[in-house]
């Protein structure tokens, strides 16, 4: 790997990260200017934080206009850098840089609202983006892992944001500690798959997971599917040997000496039961093959907030300032589950299925997927019902849109992407107005914010536009037509029952209308109260009433024009098909 | 004759409690013109045929108008000349280059009248209320054209136009009218002017927005009778469900409004997702949700036995069949007096429309089979309804239990599955819709006097009220299905359809045709005759001209079409014929 590095210096093919380092270099001159600033007699005049905010949001209108630039895509790249460029990450960091824009406009008005100086804000939310950018790009378990780090610590950094705020300390404190037990978790996994097969590149790991059958004798005869990575041979036969020569005889290979070690190791005979399953010693490889991806799942799952991992979502987005909500909710969202779809949905799906013939332990990767996205939409929904405050429930909602996502993605089909894709942007589009429109309430005596959903009520009475805006994105996210929402979801039960998930469809349409009582209890309380109090609010700044406008449009406009969302999610599920899985894409296609 | 009754009105001395001149423009020769054009209407003879109007030196619509460029064609009987140049009708595109769409722009009048209304502010309420009460007006008038340009002698779908949604889900939104969907289209658009009126000086804030809801539930309404595509379909089956909520919750009466809000928003959305289930197995089968393609094909015996439960749950709860029947009551009750005339009016057509358009034609097996089922649930909702409506209190509720025992009646008549009992059920929809608009309003009127919904405080109002108390009697009469009101006639012919299918089934049914003349009467009795008690009332008005047009032009509607329905009748018996009886 080094030798292609120094390739790199002398070519042109850094300029496929362009964007990434403009980003680096942008953070290094903000940081600095941040720095001067605040220790300089100017520090009382301006606010470095709305500073900050506000020129980041011009470098966010640049590095839209500089992905556009960065060529370079070759085709090989891959197979042996540590990043890679195509044009399907290229698509999802437009839509990050776009949704990003949004969130800068929310924290001018917060910060603004709030009075805090905290520069830092700008910088660390720009590193975290710099780790998705990163994460995004990433083809070796090396930069997933260290870039999934730069953002989580960035994140963790930023989740205690409010240092007078016990509250805040508390969710930044929570979702630290359990933040890093997850990147222990995807440690210990990457080390599963690092030490049974001795390589950290994805596709060297695809190509080694898609072994159709070996032998660890004199001969080493391997034989691949494709034959064009025939020329590889000499260079996978010679690490295998370098691997097992400790542990294997040349002449008889016994399974009982590698569970000997491994009891001993471990200290109680767990394997020698499993032992009983494997007949040779390529399943012991792809036992751990296996567990090493099904323990880097649980940091996917955990930053996502999918099922057995999400009690951290609601005390985090409760306690975390509400910008910080609004960030947490909508950025890492697309870049987990780009990288999701990149990882598990190219590279280790050539494994993961129950179909690979000599792995005698079947995988159900995507039926187990399927089972945590309906337990996810069971407790989102469920979850929701008690609540009191709008941050909770609100994260209890994103937990069960988050479970309609994965299970849109278990259906690996044409149509399961595009649903997925779609529903992606519509979730989006919705946080986007919720919380333009949840940050910019804030009580006109006090300048406190709203927390309790009792305090919505009647907002309709003051002012009209803004309930109805909040009433329609409700509406939007609950499901019900003739709003955006209801084509997301609607796509999703079309790909589902294609499938023939019957029970599975039944139980998330059940649980989908239970959702939709919760958003009902809102509305209501936005447009009428047994007492008459209605909480008198300072008035919204024209932009942030522009974008609310702008995006409730959006919501509106999908019934009258859905071209644009269609071919939005269409480009994007045509270019994860294109630039990955093109063993698949043949099947793909005629799956429609 | 004419002359006589118009003398008569102007002798009469009404209490104005509006001081609009809007009115003056609907003085005595406003009468007739309006019941010369509705004449010319209804009788209006076949295309085919040599009429005795010369349709083309005709100038009721303007044909150099603003509107009359190249997108849209406004005259719906020259809709062929008058074509669309241009692929494009606003942003969706057309599938055909050269279909016309009176209808689409037809569709689209409640939206621009709705963006109008935007623009004036909300202080201005006479503004707003006489803006609305044209547009629906207008909307009311190019429909009567929609049904003059209508060919009678052709069978299946007219003005058919079609744009294409999504190309890659192969979605098309198609519109198109056949006689049913032109009747139901005609009564929203008629029922819409009697909702603004009814509300003139009800509302007492946010005007403007209850008239934009107004016209928003009209759009989506008038919509849902036209559409050929089974997802749109659906859309606007539940579209319908957001506006209501708000109207029952912001300008309901009690405190009760909001478990009724919820109610039949939750009743209804559950009910719904049945049909999602419906589509999705359909669109994998075919590959395509249009209507018409869907009525052309066949299913096997068991699928037609799922899919016509998935079809029929969602049309089982706004209908209201029997065990889903309990949030009509409550709704009906707390919701604004237009509210109630739009729900009673049209929102439990939808159900019965969607019976008419999807199931009975598509489903022969499972109509068959299912038949059992629906009576018994029907006959029950009847009887139930009936005699759970004698010991009602609250008036609203009387006849909103009296709405539940009508639609199953109209259940009854649909699934006896023979040509005559179904025109008679679709008119008695037709006919309900009228009556009990004409009830709702005019419990309407009295709560605007009285404020109280209860049947302990009435009592005597023919002393004082006696036009008001011809008004209720009539509609009374129609309720009950009395000779001369087009109600009989669908009745009748339901009684004569189901009593060929069972004779059993027509017995109970007719047993609760006769507590509907139990329940009806005493209220009647109760309301109008019983003692007058001045511990309550202290304010006695008898009808003002507004509230007179309301109910006058809904009586005339009842009597003609109860004493010349053919023109109507005729339709339904070739479209039964045609389309529903087809296997």
């Amino acid at each position: 790997m080094q030798i292609f590095l120094l390739d790199s210096l002398f070519s042109f093919e850094i300029f496929s990260f362009l964007s990434e380092f403009y980003l680096l270099f942008f953070i290094i001159i903000l940081l600095l200017f941040c720095i001067l600033l605040s220790e300089s007699f100017l520090y009382s005049k301006v606010n470095t934080t709305l500073f900050g905010i506000k020129f980041s949001i011009y470098f966010f209108i640049f590095l839209f206009f500089i992905l556009f630039n960065c060529y370079g895509f070759f085709e090989n790249f891959n197979t042996a850098f540590l990043f890679e460029q195509n044009d399907f990450l290229f698509l999802l960091k437009i839509f990050l840089v776009l949704s990003s824009i949004f969130c800068f406009f929310m924290a001018v008005s917060y910060f603004r609202a709030e009075k805090i100086e905290f520069y830092e804000f700008s910088i660390l939310f720009l590193l975290s983006f710099l780790g998705i950018f990163c994460l995004l790009s990433c083809t070796d378990l090396l930069s997933f892992y260290l870039s999934i780090e730069l953002q989580s610590l960035s994140f963790y950094i930023l989740a205690s944001l409010k240092k007078d705020s016990s509250l805040s300390t508390e969710a930044g404190l929570t979702y630290f500690v359990l933040g890093a037990i997850s990147s222990g978790f995807l440690l210990l996994g990457f080390s599963f798959i690092f030490g049974f097969s001795g390589l950290t590149n994805f596709q060297d790991i695809a190509v080694f997971g898609s072994l159709k059958e070996f032998s660890i004798k004199n001969s080493f005869l391997f034989y691949f599917e494709d034959p064009s990575i025939s020329k590889n041979l000499i260079f996978y036969n010679f690490l295998l040997f370098e691997f097992f020569e400790s542990y294997l005889s040349f002449e008889k290979f016994e399974i009982s000496s590698l569970n000997s070690i491994l009891q001993n190791f471990y200290g109680f005979s767990f394997f020698f039961e499993l032992s009983r399953f494997f007949e040779n010693d390529v399943q012991i490889l792809s036992f751990f093959l296996l567990l090493g991806i099904f323990f880097s799942f649980i940091a996917i799952f955990f930053k996502l907030g999918m099922f057995p991992f999400h009690f951290w979502i609601p005390n985090v987005y409760e306690g975390v300032p509400t910008i910080i909500t609004a960030i947490f909710s909508i950025i890492p969202k697309i870049g987990i589950f780009g990288i999701f779809l990149k990882l598990y949905f190219d590279f280790f799906i050539k494994f993961l299925v129950p179909s690979n013939p000599i792995f005698g332990i079947d995988s159900f990767f995507l039926e187990y997927l399927l089972i945590v996205s309906i337990f996810s939409i069971i407790f989102g929904s469920l979850g929701a019902l008690y609540q009191t405050k709008i941050k909770r429930l609100y994260a209890y909602s994103a937990i069960s849109h988050v479970g309609f996502m994965g299970a849109a993605l278990s259906l690996n089909s044409f149509n399961g992407f595009f649903a997925f894709f779609f529903y992606l942007i519509v979730y989006v589009l919705l946080n986007i107005n919720f919380f333009l429109i949840y940050i910019n309430l804030r009580t006109f005596n006090n300048n406190l914010k709203i927390k309790k959903i009792s305090d919505l009520q009647n907002l309709t009475k003051y002012n009209a536009v803004l309930g109805f805006c909040f009433m329609l994105n409700l509406f939007s996210m609950g499901g019900v037509p003739p709003l955006a929402g209801f084509f997301s979801k609607f796509f999703i039960f079309s790909g589902l029952l294609d499938e023939s998930y019957f029970f599975a469809s039944a139980i998330i349409i059940a649980f989908s209308v239970l959702g939709c009582f919760y958003y009902l209890r809102i509305v209501k309380i936005l447009y009428y109260s047994r007492d008459d109090k209605t909480l008198i609010l300072l008035p919204i700044s024209k932009i942030d009433s522009f974008l609310i406008i702008f995006t409730t449009l959006l919501n509106l406009s999908l019934i009258f024009y859905p071209k644009f969302y269609m071919d939005c999610a269409f480009i994007l599920t045509e270019n994860l098909i294109s630039n990955y899985s093109i063993e698949n894409l043949h099947s793909l296609l005629y799956k429609i | 004759m004419l002359d006589f009754y118009l003398s008569y009105l102007n002798s009469f001395n009404f209490f104005e409690l509006s001081n609009d001149s809007f009115f003056d423009f609907f003085d005595k020769d406003f009468i007739y013109f309006f019941i010369f054009f509705c004449y010319f209407v209804y009788c209006k003879k076949d295309n085919s045929l040599d009429s005795n109007i010369d349709f083309e030196n005709a100038s009721l619509f303007f044909e150099d108008s603003f509107f009359s460029y190249d997108f849209f064609s406004y005259l719906p009987w020259d809709s062929v000349s008058h074509g669309i140049s241009g692929r494009m009708f606003g942003l969706l595109e057309l599938e055909y280059p050269e279909q016309t769409s009176f209808l689409a722009s037809l569709l689209l009048l409640p939206l621009f009248f709705m963006i109008v209304i935007v623009l004036i502010n909300f202080r201005e309420v006479e503004a707003i209320k006489e803006y609305s009460l044209l547009s629906s007006l207008i909307i009311f008038f190019y429909s009567l054209g929609l049904w003059l340009g209508f060919d009678n002698s052709i069978s299946g779908f007219q003005y058919i136009s079609s744009f294409i949604w999504s190309d890659y889900l192969g979605l098309s939104f198609t519109i198109g009218i056949d006689f049913i969907g032109l009747s139901f289209f005609v009564l929203t658009a008629a029922l819409l002017p009697l909702c603004i009126l009814s509300s003139w000086e009800n509302i007492f804030y946010k005007q403007k927005e209850y008239f934009l809801l107004l016209l928003f539930i009209e759009f989506l309404l008038l919509n849902f009778f036209v559409v050929l595509d089974l997802v749109f379909f659906y859309i606007f089956f539940e579209s319908v469900l957001i506006p209501m909520f708000i109207l029952i919750v912001v300008w309901g009466s009690r405190e009760r409004k909001i478990h009724a809000a919820f109610q039949f928003f939750l009743f209804t959305l559950f009910g719904s997702v049945f049909m999602i289930l419906g589509i999705i197995y359909v669109q994998s089968e075919l590959g395509s949700t249009d209507i018409q393609l869907f009525l052309n094909s066949k299913f096997s015996k068991e699928i037609q036995l799922f899919l016509w439960l998935t079809f029929f749950i969602p049309c089982a709860f706004k209908i209201p069949m029997f065990p889903f029947h309990i949030w009509l009551p409550e709704a009906h009750v707390e919701a604004p007096t237009s509210g109630s005339v739009l729900l009673a009016g049209v929102l439990l057509k939808l159900g019965t429309y969607g019976i008419l358009r999807i199931i009975l034609p598509a489903f022969d097996y499972a109509n068959a089979f299912y038949t059992p089922l629906v009576f018994t649930f029907a006959i029950l909702g009847i009887i139930y309804s009936s005699c759970t409506t004698i010991r009602q209190i609250d008036l609203k509720k009387i006849i909103a239990y009296s709405s539940v025992a009508h639609m199953n009646f109209v259940l009854i008549g649909l699934y006896s599955l023979n040509s005559i009992a179904i025109s008679g059920s679709i008119f008695l929809m037709l006919s309900h819709g009228l009556v009990s608009s004409g009830l709702f309003l005019c419990v309407g009127i009295l709560y605007d006097r009285y404020h109280t919904r209860l049947l302990k405080y009435y009592g005597g109002l023919v002393q004082f009220m006696p036009i008001f108390s011809v008004f209720f009697l009539f509609f009374s009469l129609a309720n009950i299905g009395f000779p001369g009101t087009s109600s009989f006639i669908g009745e009748l012919l339901i009684m004569v359809g189901a009593f060929d299918f069972n004779i059993f089934a027509t017995i109970l049914a007719g047993i609760g045709m006769i507590t509907g003349a139990c329940y009806a009467m005493w209220l009647y009795n109760r309301v109008v005759f019983w003692k007058l008690n001045f511990n309550f009332f202290t304010k006695f008005s008898d009808l003002n001209l507004r509230e007179f047009y309301i109910l006058f032009y809904l009586t005339l509607m009842i009597i003609i079409t109860g004493f010349y329905p053919n023109p109507i009748l005729d339709g339904f018996l070739l479209y039964t014929i045609d389309k529903v009886l087809i296997y």
